[in-house]
């Protein structure tokens, strides 16, 4: 009890110590607590999804060639489905994503970044869509959509809608909105007439995508499946609503699933780098008490005891931290919902509260575990001793090896990755090596701080005199200590260098690419998974002042190899003119011959994995019952775009396949006349205006567009690793502070030898500066290291060019000038600010 | 009192007094109204130079406050202090930080030196900080005169407490200060040591001409001094020239018994 006592009194009066320990668990838990709320929230969203539009059964047809059609079944077929299976109900329909909605102001229709799926109205199968508002469609240009997608796009009845499918444009009039029970997320889907959606989507009547089956009383979902499946006469695949519905629900929850975990990463990352300035805290607290430590056994405290008393503090202040970052973090998952377009109230279950505080509790009695037991093994001795206790061998002979063994481990590891010939192997090398790494710099840096805050000092102390040399010698002092503050910096930093050396070789690699081997001047593409239909084709044709069009398709393709082996893959089917529009080097072979006659070409990966070379012959099922033979003349090298292509000439898929089964165009080349090319640019995005879902870029919007992207993702996680670096500098205000306490007798003595105030703010902001820039200098080496080896991974892909983005590396190693500038200003001041004589007589 | 009425040792540097510090009617009181504790009373006292002057008296008596006043680290509430002819009291803090460091040498009781530095680097500090390039031949004579020779490469975790003392000692003469304040300079030391560590304050009185003020409640201490002055209640009640140990001591007898009788 009386220790108890001790342990709060200790709290109490060193509240201030702790603040910043405080903070950083604050920030941590509420971190991991926001995303946790967010996730479950989110998750309880997905749970509920709802039901509406799923059949008992869906029945589509099983594709066994290849073809990019989706394979459809007749009036007929419906019929005799339902006859067989004695369903109660067989409804022919038709259902696709790959179709675009434009609104009368012009906009795509999306639902909060889901695609919105077309699909035919059925108010007679089971789970048939309610109309909640309006009235059901009745004419072939009619339509209805669920209330959450209508007033994302701003939708209001009687407005029309124009419908982009792969075969045409329809204009509908919304005549009422679908709803769906409290709590329940629909699904996003325009519900439109079969005739509507059979000419848009599928380019023929009478025909369906799939058939949904409504089960007779008595008999389950399953059962008809299963009837379904032992009904030979056609290849049909099966769906039950309880597997949509759980298909569904992954759906919804899929991306909250990998947002939840990527958010999880950073939380864990920052509760890492707090650990650290928790561990400091204890130590420096538990050296500043070696007295009153000593005291306390002297007087027969036990080491138990004084461990235990320790602890105790420790899980306290994980507990108010804790507190105060779920109650942050609530905050912090209305902000995640809100931006996310998700208005359903924060979900709160004890699991997720239990954990965050556990989460935080056990991270910082964890951290504290360590300096406990030193002081437990404070000896009574220690009382009657003038100085606090040195803090045990901080540069150890053991930790010396295990950090290095780590490192060269991970190294090793890096090196494997560097060197690997293919990505899946290498790709687990190298994340396999960048934790080793990091691990072994973590346990290293105490060692690394000797030799490396020396370099540092000689470089940037020198001109400051003995100030610089006390603040060399304040640096160096503890090394263990020295090197946690530096190792929690290190970590977001390494992360940040090695992001952005990633990222930066990618996009030099892809423009290097775009320069040297694109002749095209515009690129004409649709979302991913949708096509350029006929009209928007005829469109960018007749735009004048264009030299060349290219028409792309790309099948799903069967291929039958010499060997007898069959593997589906992605067959691109071009004009000539595409060889010009992007040069494709060869390893063997010429491509002007794959675009020949009965030519193709195939990849070197593919080609060296199913022992293929020019002359090679291919059976290729181009579409559902149409197989031809394609031989194989060039052997392509891998390249960033089109990645793993094969190629072949249009006519050799005209030839041979029926013309209601070719595909529409995924993407569309052009080039201009020469000097025509800002009239052709202005000319497409007029002819185009009609379809705001097919983007129109020229080659320097192209590539602005890309590095934009790239940007984007890096500017995210950089935000998300602030929080770590944010963290650590917190830990770097904390050892500066609390070693500024801990030193105050100096800072009277050397006041009182005549060092000036500002030669005291000096000297602490040299030493912050000087333990910043190690941590930076460690950082970016190994951030360095990485993206080297994941430029090597990428270059297997064709991304070629290392590109180091000094800029990044120059921000960072400013950054941590400035992180060591800022963090000794309260320190800092508080030194300078110290009365001589109270600093010289303390005890 | 007993100001100016003493005889010089040694002539004063050419251009300046004899005094190395002077205190005028200093006053040093905290807190205010009926809360007022004076610690220094109208304390008119004059250090010679070239003189070691013991400052003592019973705890509470003011010694400390008297010295750190002198020395420049505290402020006075009224009154005037000289050090080295400047007049101290007005001086801004930046000022005055400059006059510690390059006119007043200290020797603390406790914790004088730098662990991070080295003998060497400890002594040359206040030189260092001012950026000041230490004459190597006054500190090579000041090392031999303390005999520290040899231990300069030493850190002072690695020194006995009377070596540490030493250290200080040399630190604070290292500078050729006008005047070196010891607070308790031995109170830490066994006899010995101590005795070593104040034959050094003598000797670099003796044969450097340093002017030395230093308080102390150890007879024996005082005994080195060349005077005493002694503080009761925040006043100059004494002052002896040529002190020994016993009339230190009998001296000390005396007032603690006036104390308690008043």
């Amino acid at each position: 009890m009386t220790m108890l006592k001790t342990s709060l009194r200790n709290l109490l009066a060193h509240k201030g110590r702790m603040l910043l320990s405080v903070i950083a668990v604050l920030i941590s838990v509420s971190f991991v607590s926001g995303t946790l709320f967010y996730s479950d929230t989110a998750n309880s969203d997905a749970r509920s999804a709802s039901r509406t539009g799923l059949p008992d059964v869906a029945v589509a047809l099983a594709s066994k060639d290849g073809g990019s059609q989706p394979l459809t079944v007749s009036s007929e077929d419906v019929q005799r489905l339902k006859e067989v299976t004695d369903a109660a109900r067989a409804v022919g329909r038709v259902t696709t994503e790959s179709v675009s909605f434009i609104t009368a102001s012009h906009q795509v229709l999306n639902a909060s970044g889901r695609p919105v799926t077309a699909t035919t109205w059925d108010s007679v199968s089971r789970n048939a869509p309610v109309v909640s508002k309006g009235r059901a469609p009745r004419d072939a240009s009619d339509a209805v959509l669920d209330t959450e997608t209508a007033a994302a796009g701003d939708v209001e009845i009687g407005d029309t809608l124009r419908v982009v499918g792969p075969f045409g444009t329809s204009v509908v009039e919304i005549t009422g909105f679908t709803g769906v029970d409290e709590g329940q997320t629909p699904p996003s889907a325009v519900y439109l007439q079969p005739r509507t959606a059979q000419r848009t989507l599928l380019g023929d009547t009478g025909r369906y995508t799939h058939i949904a089956l409504t089960a007779a009383p008595g008999t389950t979902p399953e059962q008809l499946a299963q009837r379904v499946k032992e009904f030979a006469e056609r290849p049909y695949e099966t769906k039950t609503v309880n597997e949509a519905a759980e298909e569904r629900r992954e759906t919804l929850a899929g991306g909250v699933a990998v947002m939840k975990y990527v958010l999880l990463g950073f939380a864990g990352l920052s509760l890492l780098v707090g650990a650290f300035l928790i561990v400091n805290t204890f130590s420096m607290l538990v050296a500043q008490r070696t007295r009153e430590v000593g005291l306390l056994r002297a007087v027969g405290a036990s080491r138990r005891q004084i461990g235990r008393a320790v602890l105790f503090e420790a899980v306290f202040l994980g507990a108010t931290g804790s507190l105060m970052g779920v109650a942050v973090g609530l905050g912090l998952a209305v902000i995640l919902l809100e931006a996310t377009g998700t208005e359903s109230a924060v979900v709160v279950r004890p699991g997720t509260l239990l954990l965050s505080l556990g989460v935080g509790i056990i991270v910082t009695a964890g951290s504290a575990y360590l300096p406990a037991r030193r002081a437990s093994r404070v000896s009574p001795m220690a009382a009657l001793r003038d100085h606090g206790i040195s803090e045990g061998d901080a540069h150890g002979r053991g930790r010396a090896w295990i950090g290095g063994l780590l490192t060269a481990a991970g190294a090793a590891s890096l090196v494997g990755a560097g060197l690997a010939e293919r990505s899946e192997p290498g790709a687990i090398l190298l994340a396999l090596g960048v934790v080793v790494t990091l691990i072994g710099f973590i346990i290293w840096t105490p060692v690394l701080a000797r030799l490396l805050i020396r370099l540092v000092s000689l470089a940037v102390l020198r001109p400051f005199g003995a100030v610089g040399r006390l603040a060399e010698r304040n640096a160096l002092r503890d090394p263990r200590r020295t090197g946690a503050t530096a190792a929690a910096l290190l970590i977001g930093l390494s992360l940040v260098t090695g992001l952005s050396v990633t990222g930066s070789s990618m996009v030099a690699s892809v423009e290097e690419q775009l320069d040297n081997s694109t002749g095209t001047d515009f690129v004409i593409e649709p979302p991913t998974g949708q096509l350029i239909n006929a009209e928007a084709e005829r469109a960018v044709k007749s735009v004048d002042g264009l030299k060349t069009v290219t028409d792309r398709k790309r099948l799903t393709v069967t291929l039958v190899t010499p060997g007898g082996k069959k593997t589906r893959s992605s067959l691109i089917a071009a004009d000539t003119s595409y060889l010009r529009d992007l040069h494709v080097a060869t390893v063997a072979g010429r491509m002007t011959d794959a675009y020949g006659v009965g030519g193709m070409s195939v990849d070197e990966n593919f080609a060296k994995k199913h022992g293929l070379d020019v002359g090679s012959a291919l059976q290729v099922g181009l579409a559902e019952g149409v197989t031809t033979q394609l031989t194989v003349k060039a052997v392509t090298v891998e390249s960033p775009f089109d990645r793993g292509a094969m190629y072949t000439g249009l006519p050799n898929l005209l030839n041979s396949v029926p013309a209601g089964q070719v595909p529409a165009n995924d993407a569309m080349y052009a080039t201009a006349e020469d000097g025509q090319a800002a009239r052709a640019y202005s000319g497409l995005k007029k002819e185009l205006a009609a379809y705001p879902h097919i983007r129109v870029r020229d080659i320097s919007d192209y590539k602005k567009s890309m590095q934009d992207q790239v940007s984007e993702v890096l500017t995210m996680v950089y935000g998300l690793l602030a929080l770590a670096i944010v963290v650590a500098a917190l830990g770097v205000v904390n050892t500066l502070a609390l070693s500024v306490a801990e030193r105050s007798r100096e800072v009277g003595l050397l006041r009182a030898v005549g060092m000036s105030r500002v030669q005291i703010r000096r000297m602490i902001r040299l030493e912050s500066v000087v333990v910043s820039v190690f941590g930076a200098l460690i950082g970016v080496g190994l951030g360095l290291a990485w993206g080297v080896t994941s430029h090597e991974l990428l270059a297997l892909s064709g991304f070629e060019l290392l590109d180091v983005s000094w800029e990044t590396i120059a921000t960072v190693m400013t950054g941590s000038v400035l992180v060591g500038l800022l963090a000794a200003l309260v320190p800092g001041r508080r030194a300078s600010g110290m009365d001589i004589l109270t600093a010289i007589k303390k005890d | 009192m007993y100001a100016d009425t003493l005889p010089s040792t040694a002539p004063p540097p050419r251009g300046k007094s004899l005094t190395a510090a002077r205190a005028q009617h200093v006053v040093k009181a905290y807190g205010s109204g009926a809360t007022r504790v004076v610690a220094l009373d109208a304390v008119d006292v004059a250090i010679e130079r070239g003189q070691f002057t013991a400052i003592m008296g019973p705890s509470g008596s003011g010694k400390s406050t008297l010295m750190h006043c002198l020395a420049g680290l505290d402020t006075v509430t009224s009154g005037q202090i000289w050090v080295d002819d400047v007049e101290i009291t007005s001086l801004p803090e930046r000022r005055l930080t400059e006059l510690r460091r390059d006119r007043v040498g200290f020797v603390f009781q406790a914790f004088n030196l730098l662990p991070t530095l080295n003998v060497m680097e400890n002594i040359t500090l206040p030189m260092d900080i001012a950026g000041r390039k230490p004459d190597a031949g006054w500190i090579a004579e000041v090392v031999e005169t303390v005999g520290l020779t040899g231990r300069l490469k030493h850190r002072p975790g690695q020194l006995s407490g009377g070596q540490q003392q030493r250290v200080a000692v040399a630190r604070a003469l290292a500078a050729r200060p006008a005047i070196v304040f010891g607070d308790e300079p031995t109170g830490n030391l066994d006899s010995r040591a101590g005795a070593e560590v104040l034959s050094f304050l003598r000797t670099s009185v003796d044969t450097l001409g340093q002017t030395i003020v230093m308080v102390t409640h150890d007879p024996v201490a005082a005994s080195y001094a060349d005077r005493v002055l002694y503080l009761a209640d925040g006043r100059v009640v004494g002052d002896m020239y040529g002190p020994t140990a016993d009339n230190v001591l009998e001296r000390m007898k005396q007032f603690d018994g006036r104390g308690r009788a008043s």
